[in-house]
C-alpha cells in the first residue's frame, strides 16, 4: 500500500512537472481580436550595444536591425572593432542566413539565434492559436509555431507589450523582458534562455 | 549559314575580339586589384628598407581615429570615434568613446577588453585571432609588416602615400578578412588609414588623425584595472 502511494505521488509529481506552465491561467474574456498584432514593432533602423553570455563566456558587439524596402527585417551583428559576425534576414516565416563566421556557423547556434531574434522582431513567430489567457498582471496571447508557442504578454487593456515568452508544451524556454512598448523595438531588452546558460542584453544606441 | 571563307573570317574576327576582350579584362582586373589612384612601386626594395628603418625610429604613436563600418547590403555606415595609442614593443590601446564605450588594450601577451559593464582578460598567446589582429596593428605601426608570414603583401604608391595590401594567409585571419589595405604617409611613414575588406562583403575603414609620434606615453595607459 505504501509502495502504491509512493508510486502515485511520483506519477503526480511527474505529471505536474510535464504540465503546461500556463495551465494555471484563466481564459480572458472581452479581448479584441488581433489587438496583440497591433503592437508589433514598426521601425526603420535600430542599433543595440549588445552583450552575450554563453555558458560562462562573454562576447559583445553591435546588433543592427533594419527594415528593408521589401519589408524584410535584417539582423546584423558586428564586433565593436568592425568585423561582421552574422547577417540574418527575416521575412514572415522565411529565414535567410546571408553570412555567419565559421566558428559560429553551427546548426544549433543559428537556429537558437533565429528563434530569439524572430521573437524580438515579432517576425515569423507563428499564427495566433488557442485562447487568450490572463492572470492578475497580464493578458497572454499565444502564437503557435511547430511544437513551440510564443506568448505575447500585454497589459489588461492590450495597449502595451510587456514581455515575450517562448515555451514548449511543458517548459518555458526563453523569456524576453523589456520596458513597456507600443509598435516599437524596446530601448533595452534581456533575452534569457531558461534551460541553458545563454543570455543576450541589448541597450539601444540609435533609433530610427 | 556561312560560306567557307566567311566562316574563317568570322572566326578570326571573333578570336581577335576575344583576345581584345581578354586583354581589356586583364588590364581592368589589374587596375582594380590596386587601390584607386595608386600604382605599383617603382623601387620596392628601397621602400622595404625605408619602411623598416622608419618603423625602428617610432617609439610611440598617439592619435584620434574615426571608424566607418560599411554594411554593404544594408547600405548603412556606422561611425564610431576614439583614441589610439601605441608604444613599443607591443603595447596598443584602442579606446572607442562614441557612440559606445569600448576599450581594448594589448600589453605584451595580455589582451584586456573593457566595456561599460565588465572587464575581460585573455592571453593573446592562447587566442589566435587577437594575436594576429594585434599583429596587424603592431606590424603596420612598427614597420615589421613586410616580414610577417600571416599575410602576403603587395605595395603601391601615389604622390603622398604608400598602400600596403595585406592578403591573409593564416586560417584565422582568412575567416574574417579578404584583404586589409594599410595607407602609409610618405612624409613620416605613419598609418593614415586602414581598410579591412571582409568575407561578408562589408568593410571597415579606420582613419587616424592628430597623430603625435614619439611622445612620452605613461605605462598606466596600457594597464587596465578590473
Amino acid at each position: 500500500m505504501k509502495n502504491l502511494s509512493s508510486f502515485l505521488s511520483a506519477c503526480l509529481l511527474l505529471l505536474a512537472a510535464c504540465s503546461s506552465p500556463y495551465k494555471h491561467l484563466q481564459k480572458a474574456s472581452n479581448v479584441q481580436s488581433g489587438c496583440a498584432q497591433q503592437l508589433f514593432p514598426v521601425f526603420d533602423k535600430v542599433i543595440y550595444d549588445t552583450q552575450v553570455d554563453i555558458v560562462g563566456k562573454q562576447l559583445s558587439g553591435l546588433l543592427i536591425f533594419k527594415t528593408m524596402a521589401d519589408g524584410s527585417k535584417r539582423a546584423v551583428f558586428t564586433s565593436e572593432t568592425g568585423p561582421t559576425i552574422f547577417d540574418f534576414e527575416f521575412k514572415g516565416d522565411e529565414f535567410t542566413k546571408h553570412f555567419c563566421i565559421e566558428k559560429m556557423d553551427r546548426k544549433v547556434v543559428v537556429k537558437t539565434l533565429q528563434r530569439d531574434l524572430s521573437l524580438l522582431l515579432m517576425e515569423g513567430i507563428g499564427e495566433p492559436g488557442g485562447e487568450v489567457l490572463q492572470d492578475s498582471n497580464y493578458l497572454y496571447f499565444p502564437f503557435k509555431k511547430g511544437k513551440e508557442t510564443a506568448w505575447l504578454l500585454t497589459d489588461h487593456a492590450c495597449k502595451e507589450l510587456l514581455r515575450i515568452e517562448n515555451a514548449s508544451n511543458t517548459d518555458k524556454k526563453t523569456i524576453i523582458s523589456f520596458p513597456p512598448i507600443q509598435n516599437a523595438l524596446p530601448d533595452t531588452a534581456l533575452i534569457e534562455h531558461q534551460n541553458f546558460n545563454f543570455a543576450i542584453r541589448l541597450v539601444k544606441l540609435e533609433k530610427g | 549559314m556561312f560560306e567557307k571563307g566567311e566562316r574563317k573570317k568570322y572566326k578570326v574576327q571573333s578570336g581577335g575580339r576575344l583576345l581584345s576582350l581578354l586583354m581589356f579584362l586583364i588590364f581592368t582586373i589589374a587596375l582594380a586589384a590596386q587601390p584607386q589612384g595608386f600604382k605599383s612601386l617603382q623601387n620596392e626594395k628601397a621602400f622595404r628598407e625605408s619602411f623598416t628603418a622608419a618603423g625602428k625610429t617610432v617609439s610611440s604613436i598617439q592619435s584620434d581615429f574615426v571608424q566607418e563600418k560599411n554594411l554593404s547590403m544594408l547600405e548603412e555606415t556606422i561611425v564610431s570615434n576614439g583614441k589610439f595609442s601605441f608604444k613599443k614593443d607591443n603595447k596598443v590601446r584602442l579606446e572607442y568613446t562614441t557612440p559606445y564605450q569600448y576599450l581594448m588594450v594589448i600589453n605584451g601577451d595580455e589582451v584586456v577588453i573593457k566595456d561599460d559593464k565588465r572587464t575581460n582578460r585573455m592571453s593573446a598567446k592562447s587566442n589566435k585571432m587577437f594575436k594576429q589582429i594585434n599583429g596587424i596593428i603592431v606590424d603596420c605601426v612598427g614597420g615589421t609588416a613586410l616580414g610577417n608570414p600571416n599575410y602576403s603583401i603587395k605595395a603601391f604608391e601615389n604622390k603622398g602615400q604608400y598602400a600596403l595590401e595585406l592578403t591573409p594567409l593564416s586560417k584565422t585571419l582568412k575567416e574574417f578578412f579578404n584583404k586589409i589595405t594599410v595607407f602609409v604617409e610618405k612624409s613620416d611613414y605613419s598609418v593614415a588609414r586602414l581598410e579591412m575588406l571582409e568575407l561578408s562583403g562589408d568593410n571597415t575603414v579606420m582613419k587616424f588623425t592628430n597623430k603625435k609620434l614619439n611622445g612620452t606615453l605613461p605605462e598606466s595607459l596600457f594597464l587596465v584595472k578590473s
